[in-house]
């Protein structure tokens, strides 16, 4: 083991491999967590005047306005947003207004934040851009 | 060694003793056996390579789930993060807790608050810390930056909080809301 011989010298591998580990133990990501961008301003995410599909989130159920209708999805069994009816809303919606993918929240202060969360999830899977009216 | 027989003219032979009298007892495995020993001392050297393995295995584990944005942030063990699919990476920006009707900020940049009542009216301290982290970030030069901020609250929260914070945050041009959340195969 000594520096010429057969093998080769490990020491500067091993100071290497403990300056490696402390700064990729100090910069690991022990829990992976993820951000959903959402507008804080219901004009922002409206591009321009005209048709808007508008979503009343409450705690048993949304109801979708849009062309001065209203449609009402009840939640489903334990409470979770009725993701099919929902969709169905959204279908019906594009085919009027192929041209708009915005879509403006409003959400309810009773209704729980993880129910808003989702909502806006499904709206993004639908390739929706979500604008939340925080009043 | 043994001795050798020394002949004189007159005189018995005399015999010369060996290099070492005949032990009485069988010192030569003993002797044997402390060679063995300080030769095995003599040799004795730490098997490095197993330790290279380790330190490579660790080191490349540790690369995967190496990050730069940021995600070394407090977060309450109690705090259920909603799940969802459609989660963009986390940027590294303040934060902004709502937890059991109290509101926390913290940054890189700029002292933030901790746990300022939401009863509080119009959240003075909030409002202050907000502009004071905005204008900080501002003189960086980081301008899109200036206007979002992360955003956390248990899901079982009440959206009357989180509502209110946002009014706050529009109002003093924090626009960008990141909602922080769990990716879906998170344990």
């Amino acid at each position: 083991m000594t520096a010429g011989g057969k093998e080769p010298n490990l020491t500067p591998f091993i100071d290497l491999f403990s300056v490696l580990t402390c700064f990729l133990l100090v910069a690991f990501a022990w829990t992976r967590l993820d951000a959903m961008n959402v507008a804080a301003d219901d004009s922002s995410a409206v591009a321009a005047a005209g048709p808007r599909l508008t979503l009343h989130l409450l705690p048993e159920k949304v109801i979708a306005a849009a062309d001065g209708e209203e449609r009402e999805i009840p939640n489903g069994p334990g409470g979770a947003l009725d993701a099919e009816g929902l969709g169905e809303v959204l279908a019906a919606w594009r085919e009027k207004h192929p041209d708009r993918r915005d879509v403006v929240l409003a959400p309810d202060g009773q209704a729980p934040y993880g129910a808003m969360i989702r909502l806006i999830d499904l709206l993004n899977a639908a390739d929706f851009a979500v604008g939340v009216n925080p009043h | 060694m043994n001795g050798r027989v020394v002949r004189g003219a007159s005189a018995p032979p005399i015999q010369v003793p060996g290099y070492h009298p005949r032990p009485r007892y069988d010192l030569a495995r003993t002797r044997r056996r402390i060679e063995e020993k300080r030769a095995s001392r003599r040799s004795f050297a730490l098997t490095l390579i197993p330790m290279v393995d380790l330190f490579a295995v660790l080191v490349i584990t540790l690369l995967m789930n190496f990050t730069t944005e940021g995600e070394a942030y407090f977060r309450p063990r109690d705090m259920g993060l909603p799940r969802i699919a459609t989660g963009q990476a986390l940027r590294s920006r303040p934060l902004l807790s709502v937890i059991g009707g109290k509101v926390s900020l913290e940054s890189a940049e700029e002292t933030g608050i901790d746990g300022e009542d939401l009863r509080t009216p119009d959240l003075p301290l909030l409002r202050e810390t907000l502009r004071r982290m905005k204008a900080s970030i501002v003189a960086t030069g980081a301008g899109a930056a200036a206007a979002e901020i992360n955003v956390q609250a248990d899901e079982n929260a009440p959206l009357d909080d989180v509502k209110l914070v946002m009014r706050v945050l529009k109002e003093e041009g924090w626009t960008g809301l990141n909602f922080i959340v769990a990716p879906p195969d998170s344990p």
